[in-house]
């Protein structure tokens, strides 16, 4: 490790020199305006006393006052994308100062693997989004803050639990199995994306957010590598895309404290259409002869969805403060989320501090930075998750019977005698699930600069993280109460260290440029956790977590484990060449070493190739004075995906208690081979080639970006049976046969349709389509790989979806609803399907991949006001409603509620019948949402020169969605894999996303 | 300039040390797991080894698994669809139709639990050696591994007429097993066998542990292969199967139990070596803990009815398994005396409980004596008939044979020894030779002998399906049914009273191979005929 002063010290010194500052010069005051030369306001353009400490930044409309020591003071002027100016004060109190765009404006710097690039020199496909490209809504995670963004990024939320996790996939759906998700660096730190989440009551309640620990406001910049020519400096774990998240830092020569706050409102934005308690006892009088005082009408009229949802209020708070001088630079920041779920109960409060500094050491020869985040959360969650007969909160507030009353004479929650109908108030009273998980992430790096043109950079990051789970079912639970309660602690502990050497080579020949990387890097991850369970407990006065060895001793049960530690060993490096900044060559290799792979196979290597070439630097092109930029850009490279457990080098036996044996009644525990030897097993492949086409005309008001892609998987993993009497029953290996197929192509536009002083709008489109399908992966075109659970009664071991040759991933495959049938058994055509001898055919009906997606981005300014609105939509998906399914009109002869729609059907109801997996079920699932609109208020404060800026706004999140969908909202994904592989688009009672208004206000001081 | 080149020294100084604590070989090193090298020096671990083949015994006493396999699929026992309880994806109508699919749930997980225990039983068999200069532990080890493995393929081609084989001392799990046809592993299970039946415990001995396979427990498996052997290899092989249940039926080890009831007791593991201890092979079973067995082997839940709580410990009964009314009508409404036959209904335990042992059916109270209704509210009685498909709650005949504590332990879990083969079996099969052999006279003695122990009418003469029927009476519910009934040439008929108007076809003695077996056989391991 480096030694270094802590940041706070430095902050303290940094104070302190500027109040020395202020307090022995020779004051005058400098006031002026800072505009671009077409006449705009440059709102935070840095004004800084050249070669002192001493600045400001100018305010939104270009204003600045600054105190200067004396009349020989020289102001430097400076704003990214435009070229810095110099004026020496020389007696003037007021300095205009009119900027000139740089030339280079499109020299915006890109974040790319282990480096950054000029945006004009990138020869790979890569996304850039910057802060004020975010989306602007509440509690967001990161992921959040680019969902329906960036064109080929297709983001998914969970459901709309606070702190849910979300599917991102990058360019298609390149793989059967379940680890899917992109790779994230944060600050040069490669993530472990190992669930922090220990499971809970709901097994299949998802997980929550892997990025939730990160504060939004501290993003500079999100980076997506899309194509392998860009990704293939990640390797084996760069096939899924890299997401490269960069955090703020600190700016030269000024001072900011920053404060926001908001205040968001949220609500569900449509309830389900259940029947009321009038027209279920009507419909059960009419359509199956019950009579109005039968035992199940217990004369209540209950509305459980009100029952359970509220109107739930959130506020954050942020702070940060941050500056820095020629030679460090600091940021500190700290953030309070409190936020309510929209289900009753369920809330999230989060605290995030973030320290940042850099510092030039030895006259620029060395250049330290360190960053250090720390996380605690709270969830409180309430038990909402696709689950077994007996139901969910939020699947029992949509099927328990209307006439039951929410709570009895006693005020308490009304539970019947019978223990499978559950009061979803109930379970909201009498469940306690509260997961804390703390989490600290810690970067430092040393910049050696050797010679001018060399330098070697030495990259250290940990990251920790530990949660704890807690949770208590109160005995005081009609299905409890046999048992007395029962309560469980969970904890995971994830470590995970990382060190790189990284070497620089930079150097100008003429006409040539040459850059080379090279690197090592090493990357250990350990996992480990426990837990323990109690049951039947003597009170529930004392929460049960807080008295587990109270319970029963023969319920209580523990566990503990710790995988096996992974290790990671890389060799990397990249070739840049840039002749006359015309033509580009990228060339990228990286030999990775895993002690997950097989021994036979602890190393790949992958390659890759890119070249560009800037037509718009051509004199024939210039000579046409239309381009502003015109870019060819073509890739190709091969990157991999190592989504394996541990432990595939040699046997290993493990005592099982499930191979207990007993002999004269004492049991002796077997040993069991836990794992075979898997001397080959190795990392999925992907080969991809990209061709594209960065375009800027009109001076660069328009600009647009094409890409085509065409994504190859080979050696694909997956759980595949062993050969027989092997000691394990299944096994992960890679496919020697099949390939996934991804084409694509992706368009992002960017107009500013207007750019007066006072009214400025600018557009931003991006759209994106990929086919996608899976060839001959199976040896039988007949033959499939089922997923997408479906659960409801009678159900088990029930699918939607299937893999086969030729078809999409995730694709849907069920029988066709055809008709109910005339003598109220289901004959051989399905309404519920009878698949007892397999004589019912399935059909492939879509899949849960849309056939394309886009996103339209509208921000307007006029004077002090700005507004802008963002659409997103999702087209050609098919969706499993399985809450449907839940909900089906046969829960009437169950004395449960349904949905209207379907008890509206024209099909006869009897006794016999049952529900099957059809594509009654099936809905489109296209949908288009004003995802976000917002609008905002900068105040005139100029006259207040201690406060920079000061806005105001508002701003409304998931506002309206035009969709055929029929479930709360069609932007959902459920757990329902199955033998760890994927399924996509099965809704199965998912936490509804809400609909949200926010009310913030951000002041720099 | 020197001062740049100390810079660098120190740098490279720092780098290199940095290099050599971060360089790694990648070997996995794993924390929560052993090698086989460490069981192995520890000879405490013995009993350890034989553990996971032996332990895996337990599991198969379930619904889902070789005891349903037996079971549903014979004509003794059934498990109607009952509105939408009971469908799951079809497997117990498949059962009962003959009508299973390669992608049979009970049928894969079967075949797959099957072929884990010989895998179990070959990973103790390769630690152990092939030395003969051991000491006679671990001889008994080794043969009670073998005697496992053996029992394994048994059951393996008996259902689906080949058995996957490996050689124990080969570690490479990647090229597929040999598979052996039913008559190559029929001779390799008897030599097998024959060469290690010696080396096995005797009950008797002082250091036989109950619930380990004893030497009879060899000498039974010999038998029933024999017995089966027509089935298996189309040849008859009564003498041969004579030999061996003589073994065991000679020496007066055992006899008839005077409780018959008193067998399956959830403290039956006393019985052990009493007057009246049939037990030949027992899988033992204890309530203390959960062996993953938890709500699988349940004699309880799987019949009774939801409104059924028994002495109130058992909150929902599941409402499943029937005694189908084909079977009642040709077992016991014809053949035996329903009023004196004590293995029809026993009520010592229906004071506490408030169900018999043997066969429920009329109305049914609760302890209270309070007469219990359906969930619709209509009188809980327990109909002799039963559709397959679209029952209501109260069809059917239920059955309980080994009851539950007065005062469960744990209502998921069972106490009772499951008895995989018993002493009345043994005779029956005897009985059953006799008639083969066309000694008629001898195998009426045998029957007559067991029925007279059961309070049964004596039988005046006999007839060979007389000995199935008597199989019926006896061992019901006991997982021997559908192996009988093919043995006698009943498995297919029609089952005309419970929804099989059809005879199923010849290929339904043999279950399908699971297709993820045969995909991953890569062509070594063909279907078996009919699907």
């Amino acid at each position: 490790m480096n030694k270094k002063r802590k940041p706070g010290k430095i902050v303290l010194i940094l104070l302190f020199c500027l109040l020395q500052i202020a307090a022995y010069a020779q004051e005058k005051t400098i006031t002026g305006q800072v505009t671009s030369s077409t006449g705009e306001e440059l709102p935070g353009a840095s004004v800084v006393v050249k070669g002192t400490l001493t600045g400001t930044t100018t305010d939104v409309f270009g204003n600045y006052t600054l105190t200067v020591p004396d009349e020989n003071a020289v102001l430097v002027f400076s704003f990214i994308g435009y070229t810095s100016k110099e004026q020496p004060v020389a007696g003037m109190t007021t300095i205009n100062m009119t900027l000139e765009e740089d030339v280079m404006k499109l020299e915006e710097v890109v974040v790319v693997g282990y480096g950054v690039s000029k945006k004009s020199d990138l020869t790979g496909a890569v996304s850039s989004l910057k802060e004020e490209d975010f989306n602007q809504i509440s509690a967001a995670t990161p992921e959040q803050l680019i969902q329906g963004r960036i064109p080929g990024v297709q983001i998914t939320q969970n459901n709309g639990e606070p702190g849910s996790g979300s599917q991102i996939r990058i360019r298609g759906a390149s793989t059967i199995r379940s680890g899917q998700q992109p790779l994230y660096v944060i600050d040069g730190v490669p993530l472990d994306t190992k669930t922090s989440s220990p499971e809970g009551v709901i097994k299949d309640s998802p997980a929550t957010n892997p990025l939730n620990f990160l504060n939004a406001n501290d993003i500079e910049a999100i980076d997506i590598l899309k194509d392998a020519s860009a990704t293939a400096i990640y390797g084996s774990r760069g096939a899924n895309g890299v997401v490269l998240i960069t955090t703020k830092k600190g700016k030269e020569g000024v001072v900011n404290l920053e404060y926001s706050t908001y205040l968001s409102i949220s609500k569900l934005p449509k309830k389900l259409d259940v029947l009321t308690a009038e027209e279920w006892l009507k419909v059960r009088m009419d359509t199956l002869d019950y009579a109005l005082d039968d035992e199940n009408h217990f004369g209540a009229s209950t509305d459980w969805q009100d029952e359970v949802f509220r109107t739930a209020l959130s506020h954050s708070h942020n702070l940060s403060l941050s500056g820095g001088s020629e030679v460090n630079t600091y940021r500190i920041s700290f953030n309070y989320l409190d936020q309510e779920g929209i289900i009753k109960k369920s809330s999230m409060d989060k605290y995030v501090g973030r320290v940042n500094m850099t510092q030039k050491v030895f006259k620029d020869v060395l250049f330290v930075e360190a960053n250090l985040t720390a996380s605690q959360t709270k969830e409180n969650r309430v038990p909402v998750g696709s689950s077994g007969f007996e139901g969910d909160l939020l699947l029992n507030a949509l099927r328990t019977n209307p006439t039951w009353p929410a709570y009895d004479s006693a005020g308490l929650p009304y539970q019947s005698v019978t223990a499978d109908v559950r009061n979803p108030v109930a379970m909201l009273e009498y469940v306690k699930d509260l997961t804390r998980t703390t989490r600290v992430l810690g970067g430092a790096s040393a910049t050696v600069k050797i010679l001018s043109s060399l330098n070697y950079k030495l990259n250290l990051g940990i990251d920790y993280t530990n949660a704890i789970r807690k949770n208590s079912q109160s005995q005081r639970l009609s299905y409890m109460s046999a048992q007395k309660g029962q309560a469980n602690i969970r904890t995971i502990e994830l470590q995970n260290f990382v060190i790189e050497h990284i070497v620089n080579f930079n150097k100008t020949y003429g006409e040539h440029n040459l850059g080379v990387m090279a690197g090592y890097s090493y990357q250990k991850i350990s996992h480990s956790g426990f837990g323990q369970e109690s049951g039947y407990f003597t009170t529930d006065k004392i929460d049960y977590v807080n008295q587990m060895k109270e319970g029963d001793p023969d319920y209580w049960d523990q566990y503990s484990y710790a995988d096996t530690p992974e290790e990671l060993q890389s060799f990397f490096g990249r070739i840049n060449y840039n002749l006359m900044d015309k033509y580009l060559i990228t060339a990228t290799i990286r030999r990775d070493g895993s002690s997950k792979f097989g021994s036979n196979t602890k190393y790949g290597n992958f390659p890759s190739f890119a070249f560009a070439w800037r037509l718009s630097q051509e004199k024939l092109i210039q000579d046409l004075n239309v381009f502003s930029n015109l870019k060819l850009r073509i890739g190709w490279g091969k990157t991999g995906n190592s989504e394996i457990g541990t432990d595939n080098s040699t046997f290993l036996l493990k005592p099982d208690p499930s191979a207990t044996a007993l002999m004269n009644h004492v049991p002796y525990t077997g040993f069991k081979i836990d794992k075979t030897p898997q001397p080959d097993l190795h990392w999925e492949t992907t080969t991809s080639t990209n061709l594209g086409i960065d375009i800027g005309v009109l001076k660069g008001r328009l600009s647009g970006t094409i890409d085509l892609f065409r994504k190859k998987t080979t050696d694909m993993l997956l759980e595949q049976p062993t050969q027989a009497l092997s000691p394990t029953g299944s096994f992960v290996s890679n496919l020697d046969r099949g390939y996934v197929l991804n084409d694509g192509i992706e368009l992002g536009l960017d107009a500013i349709v207007v750019d007066k002083s006072n009214f400025f709008w600018n557009v931003n489109f991006n759209f994106t389509a990929i086919k996608n399908r899976a060839k001959d992966i199976l040896e039988h075109d007949e033959s499939v790989i089922s997923t997408g659970k479906v659960t409801g009664q009678g159900l088990t071991g029930a699918y939607a979806q299937a893999y086969a040759n030729n078809q999409p991933m995730a694709s849907f495959y069920l029988v066709e609803f055809d008709s109910i049938g005339t003598t109220g058994r289901f004959r051989n055509r399905v309404y519920y399907v009878r698949n007892i001898s397999g004589g019912d055919s399935l059909i492939f009906a879509g899949t849960a991949l849309p056939k394309f997606t886009w996103g339209l981005n509208n921000s307007f300014r006029y004077k002090n006001f700005d507004l802008s609105f963002f659409i997103d939509a999702v087209y050609g998906n098919k969706i499993f409603n399985n809450t449907a399914l839940l909900l089906e009109k046969t829960n009437l002869l169950q004395a449960k509620n349904a949905l209207k729609d379907y008890v509206a059907d024209d099909f006869p109801l009897a006794t016999t019948f049952t529900t099957r997996v059809s594509d009654r079920y099936l809905e489109d699932g296209s949908y288009i949402r004003l995802s976000s609109a917002t609008l905002g208020y900068n105040l005139n404060i100029s006259k207040i020169n201690w406060i920079k800026s000061l806005r105001l706004y508002v701003s409304g999140s998931n506002l309206f969605v035009i969709t055929k969908y029929s479930g709360y909202d069609p932007d959902v994904s459920s757990p329902a894999d199955m033998n760890e592989v994927r399924s996509l688009g099965i809704d199965n009672i998912n936490y509804p996303k809400a609909r949200t208004v926010l009310f913030g206000l951000n002041v720099t001081f | 300039m020197k001062k740049k080149i100390i810079y660098l020294g120190f740098a490279a100084l720092f780098l290199s040390g940095l290099f050599l604590y971060s360089c790694t070989d990648l070997e996995e090193t794993p924390i929560d797991k052993v090698t086989s090298e460490t069981l192995i020096s520890d000879p405490d671990l013995l009993p350890n080894l034989i553990a996971p083949a032996l332990g895996l015994l337990k599991t198969y006493w379930e619904r889902e698994l070789l005891w349903g396999i037996q079971e549903a699929t014979s004509d003794e026992l059934c498990y109607p669809t009952r509105g939408t309880d009971w469908f799951d994806g079809g497997v117990w109508q498949q059962d009962w139709l003959h009508t299973w699919t390669p992608t049979h749930r009970d049928v894969v997980h079967t075949w797959n639990q099957l072929n884990t225990s010989i895998a179990a039983a070959n990973f103790g068999i390769s630690v152990l050696g092939t030395d003969e200069n051991v000491t006679d532990e671990v001889k008994g080890y080794r043969s009670m591994l073998k005697f496992l493995r053996a029992y394994y393929m048994y059951c393996l081609i008996d259902l689906y007429g080949v058995s996957p084989f490996r050689d124990p001392y080969s570690t490479d799990y990647t090229t597929a097993p040999v598979f052996l046809s039913r008559e190559q592993a029929f001779y390799f299970v008897v030599t097998d066998l024959k060469s290690i039946i010696d080396d096995m415990p005797e009950r008797t001995d002082i250091d036989y542990a109950y619930g380990t396979p004893s030497r009879d427990a060899g000498l039974m498996l010999l038998a029933k292969m024999y017995i089966n052997k027509e089935v298996f290899v189309g040849q008859t092989a009564w003498d041969s199967c004579l030999i061996y249940l003589n073994q065991i039926i000679d020496p007066g080890r055992y006899e008839l139990a005077d409780n018959y009831f008193g067998m399956f007791g959830p403290d039956n593991h006393l019985n052990f070596l009493q007057p009246g201890d049939e037990a030949i092979f027992v899988s033992e079973m204890d309530d203390d803990r959960d062996y993953g067995i938890d709500t699988r082997v349940q004699w309880v839940n799987q019949t009774f009815h939801y409104n059924q709580h028994l002495m109130g410990d058992y909150a929902k009964p599941w409402n499943g398994c029937v005694a189908p009314e084909g079977y009642l009508n040709e077992c016991w409404f014809n053949g035996t005396d329903t009023a004196t036959d004590v293995r029809w209904v026993d009520s010592t335990i229906y004071p506490v409980m408030a169900v018999v042992n043997g066969f429920n059916y009329g109305q049914q109270y609760n302890i209270y004596d309070t007469a219990l209704s359906t969930r619709d509210g209509d009188p809980l009685i327990f109909s002799f008939d039963c559709p397959l498909d679209g029952a209501g709650e109260e069809k059917g005949v239920r059955v309980l044979k080994y009851h539950p504590r007065n005062k469960p332990v744990n209502v998921d879990r069972t106490p009772n020894d499951y008895i995989i083969w018993r002493y009345a079996d043994a005779l029956l099969m005897k009985a059953e030779c006799l008639a083969h052999q066309s000694d008629l006279g001898g195998a009426l003695v045998l029957v007559n002998q067991l029925r007279e122990k059961r309070k049964a009418p004596a039988l005046e003469s006999i007839e060979l399906l007389d000995v199935l029927r008597e199989r019926g009476r006896e061992l019901y519910w006991e997982g021997h049914r559908r192996q009988d009934m093919i043995r006698f040439g009943t498995f297919l008929l029609p089952r005309p009273l419970t929804g099989k108007p059809d005879p199923s076809p010849e290929t339904a003695k043999l279950l399908p191979i699971p297709q993820t077996a045969i995909e991953a056989a890569e062509g070594a391991l063909k279907q078996n005929p009919g699907y």
